[in-house]
């Protein structure tokens, strides 16, 4: 069943410089049970993908300008903020880059988790104290009862990074969002915190839309991924579909970019250019300055979203039919 | 042939004090005994976790810090025992670039008023047209535009930032260049083309690079040999490209093990981990990596292993090595 669908959604920020688009028609679908990982350089609009679907822009200047976010059906854009709140961190959850930011410094990190369980929860502080044990016991940290009662300062990253996905999951949501979860982290704690995902995912049989700008994690964890640039949706597909054979030129040169063990030999593939900032997105397809295979169309028109070969969804003007030999390459 | 660098038995300890009098309480032991040599025009990467003494070793080997023992030789000379004016000309042999380019460059210079503060350092009384020119010659060398020159630091994006700093270490055509996680800050588009550039400046100029990373992938695909610290010891050197043979010491494996192909079709059962990292500042007596190995034995808790030789070009510090 159809979890989350993000529906052709374009979000506006106001700033001192003037309007700006940072994300612009953005669409996938999420089942239960299902991880998809949301993938894309700085700038993308990863993040603001998932603030926008927690209801989280910032109130004043930035806002959804069209399209639909439906949770089991419901649209949450048109909830109010009241209703807002007793959806997120119950329903749906988010975890954020830097477990240092999440948590208090000032508080026992025990307390920390029982005071969303009770603002979600009609329990007692016993009761919440109990289920919070249970939830960091579950996700492997080793005497739960002692750490409850310990300072942020006091853990290691891995460790508090534990801590703030369990204050994610004690509520039960249906939904996890984790942005960039381990970036922060050293290469075999995030490789744990990875196989916990995993793990609670199939274990609760939630969703899970998973923000990264690192492939071999996408790789490695989810069922299906998005390819985002510049605020748009290059490439989204299955897994194996996008990385064995990617359709959108970005995909498959990002794919490059990669070292991998085994390519001594071999080398790198840059891409050329830099990511654009939101202020100064490309005309036409927003990758064309830096695509090799880009022609004239692709400066003035966007291309729609269509079917590859490979069964991806793809946003390139390669794959239409008008795609014919007399357009000659740019430069 | 002589190596360029040497470093022998080289220590460096923190102390640690606290209380109401500031008393010494115990000892960081950041870089501890660690013995290596880098030969001319070769890269030797060095990967390991947060902490382990990767950023301390490389600043020792510049004498931006002083050890608390050990040498460090530089083409023969030992640069601890240099004066000021001595390391002041010997640096421009060594240059470093740092992690982050954007707190490497002072916001308030223009890229031309950066790179140019170098030759006046050095003061070499360059005539002004020459500074010019080669300033133009090596921001060119690095694929930024002349035009740069006038751009300040935060008119740059992450890449040509980089870039630029890579040009400022390129002024005084140094023959060894520690790169401290250069490309950590920015996107692997962007990753990838500095890496390229590093690469083909190494060709270009015979370069010495010490190459330090958390990604073993990286370095596995940059350098020609691997050191693996873990708390503030090298546990393996061994010859680059990892995917042909097998690691010496279970450590090595063990982040091997942590890498994610970005291929689906090779996922992995990651094997769950016991233990935590010992701080570095309570260090076990015997191997600092025991309590995480699977292969421990109780010589393992007693006795702290050698760096010992176990195929040519390869050494391990484990009293039961893989291979």
């Amino acid at each position: 069943m159809t979890l989350l669908s993000v529906d052709n959604i374009s979000v506006e920020f106001t700033t001192r410089d003037g309007r700006v688009e940072p994300l612009n028609g953005i669409s996938f679908d999420l089942d239960d049970g299902e991880i998809v990982g949301l993938v894309g350089e700085t700038g993308s609009g990863k993040s603001v993908t998932a603030q926008a679907i927690m209801g989280l822009l910032p109130f004043l200047d930035g806002k959804v300008s069209q399209g639909r976010i439906l949770f089991k059906g419901n649209d949450l854009l048109s909830l109010s903020e009241y209703e807002y709140q007793k959806i997120r961190g119950n329903q749906i959850s988010l975890i954020s880059q830097n477990p240092m930011t999440s948590l208090d410094p000032v508080y026992k990190v025990g307390d920390q988790i029982v005071e969303g369980l009770r603002l979600h929860l009609d329990i007692t502080r016993s009761e919440a104290a109990k289920k919070a044990v249970a939830v960091m016991t579950s996700l492997g940290i080793a005497n739960s009862e002692k750490v409850f009662s310990q300072y942020p300062h006091q853990l290691s990253g891995g460790l508090k990074q534990r801590i703030v996905i369990a204050m994610g999951l004690c509520a039960d949501p249906k939904l996890l969002i984790a942005d960039e979860p381990t970036t922060a982290l050293d290469v075999t704690v995030q490789a744990q915190i990875i196989a916990l995902f995993k793990k609670t995912i199939q274990n609760r049989h939630m969703g899970m839309i998973m923000i990264t700008h690192d492939l071999g994690v996408i790789a490695h964890l989810c069922d299906k991924v998005v390819v985002m640039y510049a605020g748009t949706v290059v490439e989204k597909g299955s897994v194996s579909a996008v990385f064995n054979e990617p359709g959108h030129p970005y995909t498959s040169s990002l794919l490059g970019c990669i070292p991998t063990f085994g390519m001594a030999q071999k080398t790198l593939n840059a891409i050329p250019g830099n990511v654009p900032s939101v202020r100064t997105f490309p005309s036409g397809c927003r990758y064309h300055p830096r695509c090799l295979k880009a022609r004239p169309v692709c400066v003035d028109h966007s291309p729609e979203t269509i079917r590859a070969p490979n069964g991806t969804q793809v946003k390139c003007h390669m794959f239409s039919p008008d795609w014919s030999k007399d357009h000659e390459p740019v430069g | 042939m002589n190596p360029l660098v040497d470093v022998q038995h080289l220590s460096r300890f923190f102390s640690l004090t606290g209380g109401l009098l500031q008393r010494k309480i115990g000892e960081i032991k950041a870089v501890n005994d660690v013995s290596f040599a880098i030969t001319k025009a070769e890269s030797l990467g060095i990967v390991g976790e947060s902490g382990c003494g990767k950023s301390t070793l490389a600043r020792l080997v510049l004498s931006l810090i002083r050890p608390t023992s050990g040498h460090i030789v530089f083409d023969g000379q030992d640069i601890n025992r240099m004066g000021k004016k001595q390391l002041r000309t010997l640096r421009a042999r060594m240059q470093m670039v740092f992690q982050d380019p954007h707190s490497s460059l002072d916001p308030r210079n223009s890229i031309y008023r950066s790179l140019e503060e170098v030759f006046k350092i050095q003061k070499k009384n360059t005539p002004k047209k020459q500074i010019i020119e080669r300033i133009h010659q090596l921001l060119g060398m690095v694929g930024l535009k002349p035009e740069h020159c006038r751009a300040y630091p935060h008119q740059l994006s992450g890449g040509q930032k980089q870039r630029a700093v890579i040009a400022r270490a390129l002024v005084l055509v140094p023959e060894f260049m520690i790169l401290d996680e250069p490309t950590a800050a920015l996107d692997v588009s962007v990753q990838a083309q500095i890496i390229l550039l590093l690469q083909e400046l190494g060709e270009q100029f015979d370069m010495t690079y010490l190459f330090i990373s958390h990604d073993l992938a990286l370095v596995d695909y940059f350098c020609q040999r691997i050191m693996v610290m873990y708390l503030g010891k090298i546990v393996e050197i061994t010859p680059s490209n990892l995917s042909l043979q097998q690691p010496a010491h279970p450590y090595t494996q063990l982040l091997m093990d942590s890498v994610f192909a970005a291929d689906p079709n090779v996922r992995k059962i990651i094997p769950s981990l016991e233990g935590e990292i010992p701080t570095p500042f309570d260090l076990p007596r015997g191997c600092a990596f025991e309590n995480r190995c699977k292969y421990a034995r109780s010589i393992c808790k007693e006795h702290s292993p050698e760096l010992l030789e176990i195929h040519t070009g390869k050494f391990a510090a484990c009293h039961f090595p893989l291979i």
